[in-house]
């Protein structure tokens, strides 16, 4: 069974980078545009990976890996967080949200893949 | 393996350039408010959006320029600098600088020629008062190869760093991925005895000892994606002697606690795929071509067959059926490509609902119900503003104070009802509180006070009820102090009707009310009932007709401020004369009987008088507006099946214009 994985960024292009690189190491992706929408098409299906950008309208990242892990079903999900501000009270903020890890924009597909896999077996 | 990224490219020059645009947008209102926090933000947000983009997707250029620019964006957004009106032209040129690279990079244009000129400008600029990196994050320092450095590395996961998905294996494995370890020692002292043994919680801890070529940022890196508390302490010890490698100690696999933490990953995942159906995004007009095109076919259809019929005086042959069936068919599927469920417009009640009930300290139980209830995407997108207004509505003037329920003998949590279904060719999307309800005598007191009714009106109890639809009805200050409801409700009713639907409310004193909307299924078709006036065809909107009957002239009755009326089991009916109202000639032969199309709307009965019935067709509407003018008391028009233009009449147009005695423009259907 393959894994699946919720990729959040306003940016489609980002997402689509993302989506199209977990896809190639057999992920199933499923994707939002923010923090709402992420919710929205998580319901509540398990997740092996979620990797959501910071920044976004409605809501951002943070405040989403909060909402995540208030659920039960995504307690022990990885995830990490993209970010392009590498200053590190985001960091910091993320990790208290719930975060696993963050990346830092910007990234290509190998490095993304390694830190991927430091996170899901 | 490195993935070809190029195809993400084109998506991220339309972002990029959207971003642009927004830019360009606020800069300039930045120009009238210079100070202005919230749009400095945003600009710079996109600005950042842009980079970050250029540079995933090796667009090298045009990172570098947008560094510089969003460094110098975000001091001012820091106040560190004003923005200037020169600053600010200086940010438009560089928009305009940032556009051409895109240009530069997508169509291969040659570099935009203020590129340079901009670039140092932005660089002397941003130069001013503290020292800003003009390069984008420096690589990170890697020690000469060749040369080994011993590492020692002290990892103490947090007892709970499982809930934040971390699995020390994995980091202690990548540890032992940078280089050799010498020394490797699991302290186990932490663990307690088995009873007092959580298995969500982990113990252990790690001393390592590693010879690497990697400088001690790789190695510290290994640990950033640990929660805050738990340590990985990286301490250089010396170069390493070139020395005899010694074997690496076989890492311990799991520990108690770590099964236990992985078994909610290990859960079957089903959905997935299932939820993802495959979609293909089309450009709303080519779809709004195709279905009015598809439109046309039916027509043509329809012309052939009564041509056929008219030449051979029979009926149609079969394969003039089978294929007029088959245009039906298409027909129906072209409408279905606009519906969407109504489930996206219900979601963002759950947010209204959450943050009102909050604020006014009501608790509420939200409950909704044919979410996969399918209408026209382009109504779906229009209702969310009037359901808002809806719910907001039954929140604050429906659902009382939870102990004004207690001692109304009601449950303390108020319950809302939002559904949707569909019957017939339409779709009702009803809101139902259990609340106070509507108070009929302050309604029709306030409406009274208003000048929209006279004290004289004798009101059927629909109608009170539906007077706090009326415009002028109730104002947002007046309505504190109203226990009816009647913020925004003209405002509902006239989004609505913009959708060709309606609105009704019933309701129970101190039981609770019921909005019900009715909405069209798809804003291009309509059921038509197709009268005659003298000559001309009209279509009336079967949706609104009650009945039709054939009474005698007598009965139609004069009276003093209304014109002529019917009585109609017992009630009095408006009777609209539509050959004075559309500047018909009138036929000459004065039948005794005459025939009456009895239509609802608004929740006003009014009587059309008309020559014929010629019976009922779905016919497709085309906009007047598009092809000729706006005409009072006409809805639109559509071509009849021998290829005759029919106008659709607008009864709520008819009605005023009747009303106001004002004169209509000439027929058009000529």
């Amino acid at each position: 069974m393959s894994k699946i994985a919720l990729v959040v960024d306003d940016s489609t292009s980002m997402r689509q980078m993302v989506s199209f690189t977990l896809q190639s190491v057999g992920f199933d992706t499923i994707e939002g545009a923010n923090g709402c929408e992420a919710l929205e098409v998580a319901g509540d299906k398990p997740l092996d990976l979620v990797i959501t950008d910071l920044n976004m309208p409605e809501m951002d990242g943070i405040t989403l890996i909060r909402e995540l892990r208030a659920k039960p079903t995504y307690k022990f999900t990885p995830i990490l967080l993209l970010t392009t501000e590498s200053q590190d009270t985001k960091k910091q903020e993320g990790k208290a949200a719930g975060a696993t890890g963050w990346m830092v924009k910007p990234f290509n597909t190998d490095q993304l893949l390694t830190v991927v896999r430091k996170v899901v077996k | 393996m490195q993935i070809d990224l190029s195809r993400f490219r084109a998506a991220f020059f339309v972002e990029a350039e959207e971003h642009l645009q927004q830019m360009e947008t606020e800069l300039l209102q930045l120009e009238t408010t210079p100070k202005d926090s919230e749009l400095l933000n945003s600009i710079f947000r996109a600005a950042h959006s842009i980079k970050g983009g250029s540079a995933t997707f090796g667009a090298d250029v045009i990172s570098k320029f947008t560094h510089i620019l969003e460094n110098l964006l975000d001091r001012l957004r820091n106040e560190e600098f004003d923005a200037t009106p020169e600053l600010v032209e200086l940010l438009l040129s560089s928009v305009d600088v940032i556009d051409g690279l895109i240009r530069n990079a997508r169509d291969n244009e040659p570099l935009p020629a203020q590129f340079e000129a901009i670039y140092e400008e932005l660089i002397k600029v941003n130069s001013k008062g503290s020292e800003v990196s003009a390069q984008p994050t420096a690589v990170q320092a890697t020690n000469q190869p060749g040369t080994k450095t011993r590492f020692q590395i002290r990892f103490v996961p947090s007892t709970n760093c499982f809930e934040f998905g971390t699995d020390p294996l994995l980091v202690v494995r990548e540890v032992k991925s940078l280089g050799t370890i010498t020394k490797f020692v699991v302290d186990s002292s932490r663990l307690p005895s088995l009873p007092d043994l959580d298995p969500e919680h982990c113990y252990l801890s790690w001393l390592i000892e590693l010879e690497s070529e990697c400088g001690k940022q790789a190695v510290e890196d290994v640990g950033m994606f640990l929660d805050g508390e738990s340590k990985f302490e990286v301490t250089e010890l010396e170069q390493a002697p070139q020395q005899v490698e010694v074997p690496t100690p076989e890492i311990d696999e799991p520990t108690p606690a770590k099964s236990k933490a992985e078994s909610p990953k290990s859960q079957p995942v089903a959905q997935g795929k299932v939820a993802e159906s495959e979609t293909v995004r089309v450009d709303r007009n080519r779809l709004d071509v195709l279905i009015n095109q598809i439109g046309e076919l039916v027509i043509g259809t329809s012309m052939v067959e009564q041509d056929v019929m008219s030449l051979t005086d029979s009926m149609p042959p079969e394969s003039l059926s089978a294929l007029g069936k088959i245009v039906r068919d298409l027909q129906e599927m072209s409408l279905g490509l606009r519906m969407v469920p109504i489930a996206s417009a219900f979601q963002k009640m759950q947010r209204v609902l959450r943050d009102l009930s909050k604020k006014l300290n009501k608790q509420i139980d939200f409950i909704t119900e044919g979410d996969d209830t399918e209408l026209d995407k382009s109504v779906v997108d229009q209702i969310s503003d009037p359901l808002i207004h809806m719910v907001r509505n039954s929140i604050d003037h429906g659902i009382e104070r939870p102990e004004d329920r207690i001692a109304a003998g009601k449950s303390p949590v108020g319950k809302i009802n939002l559904r949707a279904y569909q019957q017939g060719g339409n779709i009702y999307i009803q809101l139902s509180d259990d609340g106070r309800g509507l108070d009929r005598d302050r309604i029709r007191q306030k409406a009274i006070e208003r000048g929209l009714v006279q004290p004289e009106d004798a009101l059927s109890d629909s109608e009170i009820c539906n007077l706090i639809f009326r415009p002028g009805f109730s104002t947002a200050e007046k309505i504190t102090d109203v226990s009816g409801r009647g913020v925004g409700m003209d405002v509902v009713r006239k989004n609505v009707e913009a959708l060709q639907g309606s609105v009704t409310v019933t309701s129970e004193f101190g039981k609770g009310s019921t909005v019900t909307v009715r909405l069209p299924l798809t804003l291009a078709i309509l059921d038509g009932l197709l009268v005659r006036l003298t000559n001309e065809v009209y279509v009336i909107p079967l949706l609104s007709v009650v009945e039709s009957i054939a009474v005698d002239s007598s009965a139609i009755k004069e009276v003093v401020r209304v014109g002529e009326v019917i009585q109609l089991r017992g009630e009095v009916v408006p009777v609209l004369r539509l050959h004075h109202l559309l500047h018909i000639d009138e036929q000459s032969d004065v039948n005794q009987q005459i025939l009456l199309v009895i239509v609802e709307d608004q929740g006003r009965r009014f009587a059309l008088r008309v020559d014929e019935l010629l019976g009922q067709q779905q016919v497709v509407i085309k906009n007047l507006e598009t092809h000729f003018r706006k005409v009072a008391g006409v809805a639109g028009a559509t071509i009849l099946g021998d290829g005759r233009v029919a106008l659709i009449l607008d009864l709520l147009g008819l009605s005023s214009i009747s009303t106001h005695e004002a004169t209509l423009p000439q027929s058009v259907t000529n």
